[in-house]
C-alpha cells in the first residue's frame, strides 16, 4: 500500500502537461498516419495509436483527480477497440479476397 | 431499460435461428420483438423514470419517445430487408441480428446519462452497420463503402474519445448531472480543456450525421452498400444520433445563449444545407441524389437544434416521423428498379409511368412529401422546425432554410419530371407482387395520415 502511494507521489513529479503533450503528440502520429500512409494494416494501426493514446490520457487524468472512473473507462475503450478491429481486419480479408492488395488507392469505383 | 434487453436477446436469437436452419422464423422474430419493446417502452412511460446502473443510463420521457420512434421506423427498415435481400442468401438472419444489435446502441444512445455511454452506444450502433456495409461480399463497391465507413467512422470515435476523455479531464466525472452542476455553477471559469473536449464530441457527432465539414464519406457509403443500410443509415442511425445531440446539448445547457456552440451548430446547418442542396442538382446517379438530399435534410434539422427549446425534441421526430417514410419507400423503389431493369440512374427514370403505375404514383407523392406539399407528412414537419426557429429568433437560419428547400424543390421536381415523360424507349413493366403493392400503399397512406394529423403526434409525445 505504501509502495502505491509512493508511486502516485513520484507520478505527481512530473507535471500533467506533460503526460497531455505526449498523449496528444501521440494521438496527432496516429492522425497523420491515417491521413497520409496507403496501407490499410498501417492505417489500422495507427487508429490503434490513436486509441491508445486516449487511454493513456484517460489513466493520467484519473491519477491526477484521485478518481478510478477513469481506469474503467480504459477497459471500454479496450474492449471496443478490439471489437472494432476484429472488424476491420475481417474487411481488409475480405477486400484483399476480391481486389489482392491492400492499398487504399485501388478503392476509388466511388467518385462523383 | 427492459426494451434493451429485449432487443439484445433478440439479436441473438436471430442470430442462433440462422444456425438451426430456420430462415423463415427471421422476420416474423424481429417484427413481433419490436412490437413488444415498444409496447413495454409505452407501458413504462407513466412509471418511473429513474436512472439505471448508477446514473448509466436515464430512461425519460425523451429516451422513450426517442426510442419509440426509431423502432417503428426499423419495423419499416426489416420489411424492406424481406423485399431487398433474396430469400436465398445464406445469412439473411445474421442480417436481421445486425440490424438488430444496431438499433440497440441507438437506444443506448438517446438515454445515455453518462459519456461512457455515450462513447459504448456509438459504437455499438456503428460496429454492425460496418460489417451491414460490406455484406455484399463480391461486390467491389460495398467492399469499399464498407472500408471508407469504418475507417472513417473509427477515425471519428477516436475524437469523441478524445472529447470525453478532455472533458473527464476538465471535470474529474464522466457524469452528464455532475458535470452540468460544475457547469452551472460557475461557467466562467470552464477550463480550456472542457471546451475543447465538448467541441471534440460535437465534431464527432456531426460526423456521425453527415453534416457539412464531415459529409464527404456519405455519398461514397450511401452509393456503394447495399440499399437497406443506405436506408437506415439515412433514418434510423441519424435519429439515434440527434438524440444524444440534444441530450448532450440540453443537459450542458449550451444553447441557451448566443454562445459560441450557438454560433458552431448555425454555421454548420447553414453549409450543411447550401452544400446538400447544390451538389445534389449535379448528380445522376438516384442512390447518390438521395444520398446528398440526406445530408441537406441533416442541416435542416440542426436548424432546429440551433434553436433548442423544451418542445424542439418533439418537433425534430415529427418532423424525422414525416422524412423517415419516404426515404424508406424511395430506397425500396430504388432497389426493385434496378433489380430488375439495371437502371440507377436519374435519366433511366424517363418514361417510368407509361408502364409503371403504381410505382410512380408512390415516387411522386414521396416526392412531394420531401418537398412539403401540404397534405403529405413533410409539409408540418419542415413548418415546425421553421416555426421553432423564429421563435428561437433566429429569423436569417429560417430564411436560409427557405432558400434551400426551394433548392431542393427543384431537384425534386427534376425526378418527377423525368418519371412522367413521354419516350420511346420506357422501362418495361415492373414485376410486384401483392405483399409489395401493400407496402407501398401503407407507404403512402403513412404518409398521409402523418401529414394530416400533426397535432395528435406531437401530443402524443408530451
Amino acid at each position: 500500500m505504501n509502495e502505491l502511494i509512493n508511486l502516485k507521489d513520484q507520478l505527481r513529479i512530473i507535471p500533467l502537461e506533460h503526460y497531455v503533450f505526449l498523449c496528444i503528440i501521440l494521438f496527432s502520429i496516429g492522425v497523420m498516419g491515417v491521413l497520409l500512409r496507403r496501407n490499410m494494416i498501417i492505417v489500422f494501426l495507427s487508429i490503434e495509436l490513436m486509441l491508445n493514446s486516449i487511454n493513456l490520457l484517460a489513466v493520467t487524468f484519473s491519477v491526477y483527480h484521485n478518481d478510478a472512473s477513469g481506469q474503467a473507462f480504459v477497459f471500454f475503450v479496450m474492449v471496443v477497440a478490439a471489437a472494432e478491429v476484429a472488424v476491420g481486419l475481417a474487411m481488409l480479408v475480405l477486400i484483399f479476397r476480391n481486389i489482392k492488395s491492400v492499398d487504399i488507392n485501388a478503392l476509388n469505383h466511388l467518385k462523383w | 431499460m427492459n426494451a434493451i434487453i429485449i432487443l439484445a436477446i433478440t439479436g441473438i436469437i436471430a442470430m442462433f435461428l440462422g444456425v438451426f436452419k430456420k430462415k423463415y422464423l427471421g422476420l416474423p422474430v424481429v417484427l413481433s420483438a419490436s412490437i413488444i419493446t415498444i409496447i413495454v417502452i409505452l407501458t413504462g412511460w407513466s412509471g418511473d423514470y429513474s436512472s439505471i446502473m448508477h446514473n448509466m443510463l436515464l430512461v425519460d420521457r425523451f429516451a422513450s419517445v426517442f426510442s419509440v420512434t426509431m423502432i417503428g421506423v426499423s419495423i419499416g427498415i426489416f420489411f424492406m430487408c424481406h423485399y431487398y435481400y433474396n430469400q436465398s442468401i445464406e445469412h439473411l438472419t445474421d442480417l436481421y441480428a445486425l440490424f438488430v444489435f444496431s438499433l440497440t446502441g441507438g437506444l443506448m444512445l438517446v438515454s445515455f446519462q453518462n459519456l461512457v455511454m455515450l462513447f459504448v452506444g456509438t459504437e455499438i450502433l456503428s460496429i454492425p452497420l460496418y460489417i451491414l456495409a460490406a455484406s455484399n461480399r463480391r461486390n467491389i463497391a460495398s467492399n469499399e463503402a464498407g472500408l471508407k465507413y469504418y475507417l472513417m467512422g473509427s477515425f471519428a470515435t477516436c475524437f469523441l474519445l478524445l472529447g470525453i476523455t478532455f472533458v473527464y479531464g476538465a471535470t474529474a466525472t464522466f457524469d452528464m448531472n455532475e458535470i452540468s452542476i460544475l457547469v452551472n455553477q460557475n461557467p466562467a471559469i470552464l477550463p480550456g480543456l472542457f471546451n475543447t473536449g465538448v467541441l471534440l464530441i460535437l465534431c464527432a457527432l456531426i460526423f456521425k450525421i453527415s453534416a457539412v465539414p464531415f459529409h464527404f464519406w456519405a455519398p461514397d457509403v450511401y452509393q456503394g452498400s447495399p440499399t437497406v443500410l443506405t436506408a437506415y443509415v439515412s433514418t434510423v442511425v441519424k435519429i439515434a444520433v440527434f438524440g444524444a445531440m440534444i441530450r448532450f446539448l440540453h443537459n450542458f445547457n449550451l444553447m441557451t445563449s448566443d454562445n459560441m456552440w450557438f454560433y458552431l451548430i448555425a454555421i454548420v446547418s447553414v453549409l450543411t444545407m447550401i452544400f446538400g442542396n447544390i451538389l445534389s442538382i449535379y448528380q445522376s446517379n438516384f442512390k447518390r441524389l438521395l444520398a446528398y438530399s440526406g445530408i441537406a435534410n441533416a442541416g435542416f434539422v440542426l436548424v432546429a437544434v440551433a434553436s433548442l427549446n423544451q418542445a424542439t425534441y418533439e418537433y425534430i421526430l415529427y418532423y424525422f416521423a414525416g422524412y423517415s417514410v419516404p426515404t424508406i419507400i424511395l430506397f425500396t423503389l430504388y432497389s426493385t428498379i434496378k433489380n430488375q431493369t439495371g437502371i440507377d440512374s436519374l435519366e433511366g427514370m424517363k418514361g417510368l409511368m407509361q408502364n409503371n403505375k403504381l410505382i410512380t404514383l408512390t415516387m411522386i407523392v414521396m416526392l412531394l412529401s420531401y418537398i412539403g406539399i401540404p397534405p403529405l407528412a413533410g409539409f408540418f414537419g419542415k413548418y415546425y422546425i421553421l416555426s421553432n426557429a423564429v421563435q428561437a429568433g433566429n429569423i436569417w437560419l429560417m430564411l436560409i432554410a427557405l432558400v434551400t428547400s426551394v433548392l431542393a424543390a427543384f431537384n425534386y421536381l427534376r425526378i418527377i419530371s423525368y418519371t412522367v415523360q413521354q419516350t420511346n424507349n420506357a422501362i418495361p413493366t415492373i414485376r410486384i407482387g401483392k405483399a409489395y403493392r401493400s407496402f407501398l400503399l401503407a407507404g403512402i397512406a403513412l404518409v398521409i395520415i402523418i401529414g394530416l394529423a400533426p397535432d395528435y403526434f406531437i401530443d402524443m409525445m408530451k
